[in-house]
């Protein structure tokens, strides 16, 4: 295995986008769209130029993700 | 290939003080009949599944196999329903690029805002060693290994940081 540099850290999402999805312009280096659904982010992405946005689900700030099964 | 972690500002809570969560996030590229679509997918290694949202499958032209619908469920029970459907997948890292086939699980959610996507790791093995778990990934067309490595208490503060915020995806 070839040992590869460290990829670039992505800035942090802030917390006014939490429970939001948001679109990432191709590189990951700002939020360029962002809205209730993914297809809303898309959109708004698009229309601020970015015809291949990376979608993402933005956490709620005060609901912790745990997965598992019931 | 290795991915950074993303970084979500939250809310403090009484067992996690400090106000950012990471996550182990994977940029994936989702390949349709009619189109693709780009979304950051949780490395998922409890999860029994590979799912996305069933609207995004619509929007990209998946052909979904109706008749054989099942339910998955989570953390406090809730139902979903889900139908299989195939596309392919394609993760890129710098210059490397891996694309395969893969049959997943497409999953209607009653709120449109709560969709995720989540990438099964679950067909790996864990290997624990003193700073770092090692997952096999092996639903992805290739052997591969997602490594998430974890500070070491005697390591720099720049090594520390620098293990904090990756996380390693090697291809055998």
């Amino acid at each position: 295995m070839t040992r590869q540099r460290d990829p670039k850290q992505p800035p942090m999402v802030p917390r006014e986008y939490a429970g939001q999805w948001i679109a990432w312009d191709r590189r990951q280096t700002k939020i360029v769209g962002s809205g209730r659904t993914f297809a809303e982010a898309k959109q708004r992405a698009e229309a601020a130029g970015e015809a291949d946005p990376v979608l993402a689900k933005v956490p709620k700030a005060t609901v912790r993700f745990v997965g598992g099964r019931a | 290939m290795k991915f950074p972690y993303q970084r979500y500002e939250v809310n403090a809570s009484p067992t996690l003080p400090g106000s950012v969560l990471y996550r182990p996030e994977v940029p994936i590229r989702v390949i349709g009949l009619a189109g693709s679509a780009s979304f950051l997918a949780l490395a998922d290694t409890g999860a029994d599944e590979t799912l996305l949202p069933r609207s995004l499958g619509e929007a990209i032209g998946v052909e979904f196999d109706e008749p054989n619908a099942w339910a998955v469920t989570g953390f406090g029970g809730q139902e979903l329903a889900v139908v299989a459907g195939e596309v392919d997948l394609q993760v890129t890292s710098r210059r490397t690029v891996h694309r395969w086939r893969a049959r997943i699980g497409w999953v209607s959610f009653p709120n449109p805002a709560d969709k995720q996507p989540y990438w099964d790791t679950s067909g790996s093995s864990i290997n624990s060693r003193r700073s770092q778990r090692i997952f096999a990934l092996t639903r992805i067309g290739a052997i591969a290994t997602l490594v998430i490595e974890r500070a070491r208490m005697s390591s720099s503060a720049k090594e520390k940081a620098r293990i904090l915020t990756s996380a390693e995806l090697c291809v055998a």
